[in-house]
């Protein structure tokens, strides 16, 4: 039975691994939104292969394939300009499984199709979540570069403080928690278009670079109570 | 020979038109395009076709690529011959999940199978 060993990654690791991707790939390297159909198509020379029916009929989005050299895709997610910013971060998704997993795409050849079902079927579920997190976060660090997350928050303070306040004074009782969730979901609102992925991506960026430390307007449930 | 599919292929990307721009700008269908660029399908013959992709690729009327372009659109086409098997076992993935984050089940990967061996033949 083949089976693929886990990599063990640092998010460290990763992030560098990023920036020494956007200094090869990214001119001018600070560029947003990242220009990732450009990148795969003109820089990586890989070919992009919209499938029809792959949303629809198997609920997946897009894939790399094992020869390295063509990123599908679900044909109607890649035209439809509604999935445009979900449809960029799923191909820096597989892009990171280019950059970070080459070697285990090399390593394991499937020699028929039974085989594929098999290994699909038995793959490690926790080995499996590791390599998704691992291309998740290279996506995420690609497309939303830190520098730029850092300037853009830290231009909102004036409006998230505001709202918060605003929510703190209303007669209708919200949490600490609840105020701090509201601001971090409207201040996604407000940027995410500049880096061209959903507000959901932007949350997260801003969750996994912890920047309630640095920006301490965003720090709310701990200032009002949870 | 080159094909026309392979020919419009090498200008786009010469001229760094990604293939969602090339099919946003000509309204024509990317999983059939894709097929057309790889020589799977046959490509328009048409004028009023060919001079939609023309403008998609931002040729200039009557310049030598504008009408190699209509030369190439005279040869008549032959579909890439494509070895059955061993080219689905290549384009199958390693990591693959399902939007709703879990494994795909039997039934999802068969038809996975089914869709990649359909994106390989002709229309």
């Amino acid at each position: 039975m083949k089976e693929i060993k886990p990599l063990r990654l640092t998010w460290q690791r990763i992030r560098q691994i990023v920036e020494e991707f956007r200094e090869k790939h990214v001119d001018p390297i600070d560029l947003v939104p990242v220009p990732i159909h450009d990148i795969i198509e003109f820089k990586l020379g890989l070919d992009i292969q919209p499938i029809f029916g792959l949303k629809e009929q198997i609920d997946t989005e897009g894939f790399l394939q094992s020869n390295l050299t063509t990123i599908s895709v679900d044909s109607k997610t890649y035209i439809d300009d509604r999935y445009k910013f979900r449809l960029n971060f799923t191909l820096a998704h597989e892009v990171g499984h280019l950059v970070l997993h080459a070697e285990q795409y090399k390593e394991l050849k499937f020699t028929s199709t039974k085989e594929f079902i098999q290994f699909q079927q038995n793959i490690d579920e926790d080995s499996l979540e590791w390599f998704e997190k691992q291309a998740n976060e290279f996506a995420g660090r690609l497309l939303v570069p830190i520098d730029k997350l850092k300037e853009l928050v830290g231009a909102e303070e004036a409006y998230c403080t505001q709202l918060a306040d605003k929510l703190a004074a209303s007669p209708e009782e919200i949490s600490g928690r609840e105020i701090e969730s509201y601001v971090l979901e409207s201040l996604a609102s407000r940027i995410y278009k500049i880096f061209e992925v959903s507000k959901e991506v932007v949350k997260r960026r801003i969750r996994t670079e912890n920047l309630k430390h640095e920006f301490g307007f965003l720090d709310i449930a701990s200032k009002n109570g949870s | 020979m080159k094909k026309l599919g392979e020919y419009i292929k090498e200008l786009r990307i010469k001229n760094q038109i990604t293939l969602r721009e090339f099919c946003k700008r000509s309204g024509l269908d990317p999983s059939n395009w894709s097929k057309v660029e790889r020589g799977i399908n046959a490509p328009p013959k048409s004028k009023e076709v060919l001079e939609i992709i023309a403008k998609a690729l931002d040729l200039t009327v009557n310049s030598s690529e504008y009408n190699q372009l209509f030369d190439y659109a005279m040869i008549d086409f032959i579909p890439t011959e494509l070895a059955e098997d061993s080219n689905v076992l290549e384009k199958l993935p390693l990591f693959f999940r399902t939007a709703r984050g879990e494994k795909p089940t039997e039934e999802e990967l068969k038809e996975l199978i089914k869709l990649i061996q359909q994106s390989d033949e002709r229309d």
